[in-house]
C-alpha cells in the first residue's frame, strides 16, 4: 500500500507508528468493553432476576443485546464469550458479516503500521507478505477487510510470508488476537505487541525449571556434525571478535551452532558459543508452524532455538564453572541473551561476555551482574527494534556496551545480514570492533577445538517435507558455496508460451547443427517464464527467463515432444534451451551461470503472480507484463529439463516441481518492451513477443521445486 | 450524569453492573476522542494515507453511538434493578429477601 502524500509537513513515520499503537490500544479497550458488556448480558444475577421480573428484565437484556449487536455501535459480532449462547451469538454475527468495531479499529491500526513501514522501507512494498496483507486490509469496506484478514490468518499457505514480516509482527499478533474468538488466546503475544509486562518475557527470562526441563523427549535437539573441507578452511583458528563473527556467517545457512575452545593469553581454556540467526526468505530449520511461532522464536525465552543452543552446550560437555563467551547474530543473539538471563545456566557456567549483533537485546539483564554485554545494531535494521521497542538505549553500566549506528545500507533485509554488519565493523565503526576485541582479550588465543552442532526440531517435520527432503552436496560458486539441488520452498510461476518463427528461434540457439527448435506444426515454441521465489536455499529472488523448446540433442525425431511428455523427466530428451535470464540477486546469478550454464544477468523486478492478474515490472530490464491469464484448467505437474551452455558443452538441469499447475487457453496477458535493456529484452524483441499475445499460459500460484546440479553433456 | 435514587434493597450486583456500563460508556466516549485525535494528528502531515482520516472518523462515530447505547442499557438495567421496590406487595404474599443473594 502506498502512502499518498497530501500535504507538506514533517515526516510522519513516527506519527504513524504512534497513532497505530494508540489505535490498537483503543481496539483493545473496545474489546474489553464488549467482553464486560457480554458478561453482564449473560450474568446469572440478571438471568434469575429477569425470570422473576420479566417486563423490565427483558427490556434490560434487550438494551444490552442491542448495544452489543448494533451495526452503528460495537458491531454485529461484539458478543465476546468463550462458550455457550454468547459464543454462538458472536459467531453468528461474524457469519452474517457484521464485524465488531474492535476488529475494524484493529485493522485500521494495522493499515497505519504498514504505511509507516513503507515510508521507512519502501522496498517492503514488493514483499509477498506485505502484498498479501495489503490486499486483505484495503478492501472497500472495513468489515470486508476484517473478513479478508481473518481468512489470511487461517491460510496455511500465507504463514511463511507473514512470518517474514518482522517489522510488523507485533501488530499482526495483536490484530490476530483481536480477531480471535477467544479473547484469552495468545495473551503473551498480545502483551508483547502492546509492550506490556509479561510473566515470562524476554526481559526477565523464564524460570529455570521450565527452561531446563525441556530437553527431554520430543522437541529441540542438537547433534554434532562435521564441517565440510571448505568450511573448515574458513573457520578462524585464532580467537578474535571479527573471526568469531565470520565463523557465524559461514554457518548461517542451516541452523548450526559452533562451540570453540580457546586457550587464552593466561593459559586458561575458555569456551566460545557462536549462534547464527536466520535469514529472511530462507527455509527455517525449526519450521515454525505460523507467524506466531516465528515471533516466539524471535523473542521468547523458551523458544526451540534457545533450548537447542542449550542442548548444544550440554552436548559439548563444557565443564561446570568454565568461562563462557556467547556471540550471536539476530535470532542467535536473542537465544544466547535468553541463556545469559537464566539463573541456573549462570550458576552452571561463568558467562563472562555476551555479544549480540543485530539482535533485540534492549535492556535485558544477565543473571550474573558481572557478565559483560555488548549490542551492535544498525539503526535501519528492523529486526533488533520493531517499533522501536527492542533496541532501546541501554542504561549506562560498566558492563554494558552499545553501538547503535546509522549504516550506509538502509534496505532490509540487506541491513540485517551479518556479512553487512562485518563490513561495517571493518569500515564504518572500526573503533567498536577494537573495543569489543579488547573486552574479549581472555578469548584471544589459539583455537584448540572446534565443534559444530546441528539444531533440529523433532516435533515438526522439516520444511518442505517430504518433497524437499533430499540429499545435498555443496558446490563452489563465485558467490560462495551453494548446496545442490537448490530447493524452492515457496514460489509462484507463470510460463507464457508463444509460437514463433522457427528460423528466428533457431538464430537464438547456439551456433551448432545438432540443437534445433522443436517444431509444433510449422512453428517453434518460445517460453517467457516469470518466477517469484519467496523462500529458497539461495535466498528469495525473482527470475525472468526466455527459453526455446529444443529437440533431442543426438537423435531428433518429429513428435519427440509428444512422447517426452509421457515420460518421466529424467528420461526426457527434449527440453528448453535458456536463451537469456535475469535474476534478482547476485547469488542466484552465480548459481544460474556457474552451476546451470545459463546466460544470467543480475536485474531486479517486481513480480506478483498470486493475484487474478499477472504483474511484472522490470524497468531496469526494460520490460513489463500485465494482464489476466484468464480461466484455467488443472493440468498435471510439469517437470522441466533445462539446457544451458558451458564452453563447448551443454549443461542439462532437471527441475522437479510440486504444486498446482493450471493451463490457461485464452490469456489476456501482454508483454511490453520499453526499449532494449540488455540481452533479455533484446531477445524478446527479436522474437517480436511484444506484438502478440501468448497462445497459452501455464501458471502456478504456489509450488515447491528443486533444481539439480547441471549435468555436463559432450555436445 | 443525572442524580438518581437507588433503593437500598436493590440488588447490589445489578447496581454494580449499572456502574460498570456507565464507566464503559464514558470509556467509549474517550476512545472516540482518541480516534479523532489520531485523525487530527495525521491530518496535517505529509505521508499520511488518504483513507486514514475518514476511517478513524467513521470508527469514532461508532464509538460515540456505542457509548449512547451503553448508557441506555445502563438505564434499562437500573430500572430493572430497582423495580421490585416500586411494585406494590400483594397482601399475604411475603417474598421479602428471597431473590436477593
Amino acid at each position: 500500500m502506498a502512502a499518498h502524500r497530501r500535504a507538506s509537513g514533517p515526516p510522519t513515520k513516527e506519527l504513524l507508528r504512534e497513532c497505530a499503537h494508540d489505535v490498537v490500544d483503543v481496539a483493545e479497550g473496545i474489546r474489553g468493553v464488549c467482553a464486560r458488556t457480554s458478561s453482564v448480558l449473560f450474568a446469572p444475577a440478571l438471568t434469575s432476576s429477569a425470570h422473576r421480573r420479566p417486563r423490565t428484565g427483558l427490556a434490560a437484556r434487550w438494551a444490552l443485546l442491542r448495544a452489543l449487536t448494533n451495526k452503528q455501535g460495537l458491531g454485529g459480532s461484539a458478543i465476546v464469550a468463550p462458550d455457550g449462547v454468547g459464543h454462538l451469538l458472536g459467531a453468528a454475527g461474524e457469519a452474517l458479516g457484521r464485524e465488531s468495531l474492535a476488529a475494524q479499529v484493529a485493522v485500521t491500526s494495522l493499515r497505519l503500521r504498514i504505511a509507516a513501514v513503507l515510508l521507512d522501507h519502501p522496498e517492503f512494498e514488493h514483499d509477498p507478505g506485505i502484498r498479501r496483507l495489503t490486499e486483505a486490509v484495503t478492501a472497500a469496506r472495513d468489515p470486508e477487510a476484517v473478513r479478508a484478514l481473518r481468512t489470511l490468518f487461517k491460510d496455511q499457505g500465507a504463514q511463511h510470508a507473514l512470518a517474514g514480516l518482522t517489522p510488523i509482527l507485533a501488530e499482526l499478533l495483536a490484530v490476530r488476537g483481536l480477531l480471535d474468538e477467544d479473547p484469552l488466546n495468545d495473551e503473551t503475544a498480545w502483551a508483547l505487541a502492546v509492550g506490556r509486562d509479561l510473566t515470562a518475557d524476554p526481559v526477565t527470562g523464564l524460570g529455570t525449571s521450565r527452561l531446563f526441563a525441556v530437553d527431554q523427549g520430543e522437541g529441540a535437539t542438537a547433534r554434532s556434525v562435521e564441517l565440510s573441507v571448505r568450511e573448515r578452511q574458513g573457520i578462524a583458528d585464532e580467537g578474535s571478535f571479527l573471526g568469531f563473527l565470520r565463523n557465524i556467517d559461514l554457518l548461517s545457512v542451516d541452523g548450526r551452532v559452533l562451540v570453540q575452545e580457546v586457550r587464552g593469553p593466561d593459559g586458561v581454556l575458555r569456551y566460545v558459543v557462536q549462534a547464527p540467526g536466520t535469514a529472511p526468505g530462507r527455509p527455517r530449520h525449526d519450521s515454525p508452524q505460523d507467524f506466531a511461532d516465528a515471533w516466539r522464536n524471535l523473542f521468547m525465552a523458551d523458544s526451540p532455538y534457545t533450548r537447542s543452543v542449550l542442548l548444544a552446550i550440554r552436548r559439548h560437555g563444557i565443564p561446570r564453572g568454565a568461562d563462557l563467551a556467547l556471540l550471536g547474530h539476530g535470532e542467535g543473539g536473542t537465544a544466547l541473551m535468553n541463556l545469559a538471563q537464566d539463573d541456573e545456566f549462570c550458576r552452571a557456567y561463568r558467562v563472562t561476555h555476551v555479544v549480540a549483533v543485530g539482535s533485540p537485546v534492549g535492556d535485558k539483564r544477565p543473571a550474573d551482574p558481572r557478565t559483560w554485554v555488548a549490542g551492535i545494531t544498525n539503526r535501519y535494521d528492523i529486526v533488533p527494534g520493531p517499533d522501536g521497542r527492542g533496541a532501546g538505549a541501554l542504561a549506562p553500566h560498566p558492563n554494558r556496551y552499545e553501538a547503535d549506528y546509522a549504516g550506509p545500507d538502509r534496505e532490509f533485509p540487506l541491513c540485517h545480514m551479518l556479512r553487512v554488519y562485518i563490513e561495517h565493523l571493518e569500515t564504518v565503526i572500526p573503533r567498536t570492533a577494537q573495543d569489543i576485541d579488547l573486552a574479549l582479550t581472555p578469548y584471544r588465543g589459539p583455537v584448540e577445538l572446534t565443534r559444530v552442532y546441528q539444531l533440529q526440531d523433532r516435533a515438526h517435520p522439516p520444511e518442505g517435507y517430504p518433497f524437499l527432503a533430499v540429499p545435498t552436496t555443496s558446490l563452489p560458486t563465485s558467490a560462495g558455496p551453494v548446496d545442490v539441488p537448490v530447493r524452492y520452498y515457496d514460489s509462484s510461476a507463470a510460463h507464457l508460451c508463444y509460437p514463433v518463427d522457427t528460423d528466428v528461434a533457431r538464430s537464438l540457439l547456439p551456433d551448432v547443427t545438432w540443437m534445433v527448435p522443436t517444431r509444433l506444426g510449422r512453428r517453434a515454441l518460445a517460453v517467457l517464464s516469470l518466477y517469484e521465489h519467496r523462500c529458497t536455499t539461495i535466498g528469495p529472488y525473482t527470475e525472468l527467463g526466455l527459453s526455446i523448446l529444443v529437440d533431442d540433442l543426438w537423435r531428433p525425431h518429429a513428435y519427440d515432444i509428444a512422447v517426452d511428455l509421457l515420460r518421466r523427466v529424467d528420461l526426457r530428451r527434449t527440453g528448453r534451451y535458456v536463451v537469456s535470464l535475469a535474476v534478482g540477486t547476485e547469488e542466484a546469478r552465480a548459481v544460474a551461470a556457474e552451476v546451470w550454464g545459463q546466460p544470467a544477468v543480475h536485474g531486479s523486478a517486481a513480480v506478483d503472480l498470486q493475484g487474478r492478474e499477472l504483474h511484472v515490472e522490470a524497468p531496469e530490464l526494460g520490460l513489463s507484463v500485465e494482464g489476466g491469464p484468464g480461466p484455467g484448467v488443472r493440468c498435471p505437474e510439469v517437470d522441466w529439463v533445462l539446457y544451458g551452455r558451458r564452453g563447448d558443452s551443454t549443461v542439462r538441469t532437471l527441475v522437479r516441481a510440486h504444486g498446482r499447475l493450471q493451463l490457461h487457453g485464452r490469456p489476456r496477458v501482454r508483454l511490453r518492451l520499453d526499449g532494449a535493456h540488455g540481452p533479455l529484452a533484446r531477445h524478446l524483441q527479436i522474437l517480436e513477443l511484444d506484438t502478440v499475445r501468448p497462445r497459452f499460459v501455464l501458471s502456478s500460484r504456489r509450488f515447491m521445486a528443486r533444481r539439480s546440479a547441471g549435468a555436463v553433456l559432450p555436445r | 450524569m443525572a442524580t438518581e435514587s437507588r433503593p437500598a434493597t436493590a440488588s447490589p450486583e445489578l447496581l454494580a453492573y449499572v456502574d460498570d456500563l456507565r464507566v464503559d460508556a464514558d470509556r467509549m466516549d474517550g476512545y472516540a476522542q482518541r480516534l479523532r485525535g489520531a485523525a487530527a494528528t495525521l491530518g496535517g502531515c505529509a505521508g499520511t494515507p488518504e483513507w486514514s482520516g475518514a476511517a478513524l472518523e467513521r470508527q469514532a462515530v461508532a464509538c460515540t453511538a456505542a457509548a449512547a447505547q451503553l448508557r441506555s442499557a445502563a438505564t434499562a438495567l437500573l430500572a430493572h434493578a430497582t423495580e421490585r421496590n416500586a411494585r406494590p406487595r400483594r397482601p399475604g404474599h411475603n417474598h421479602e429477601g428471597t431473590d436477593t443473594r
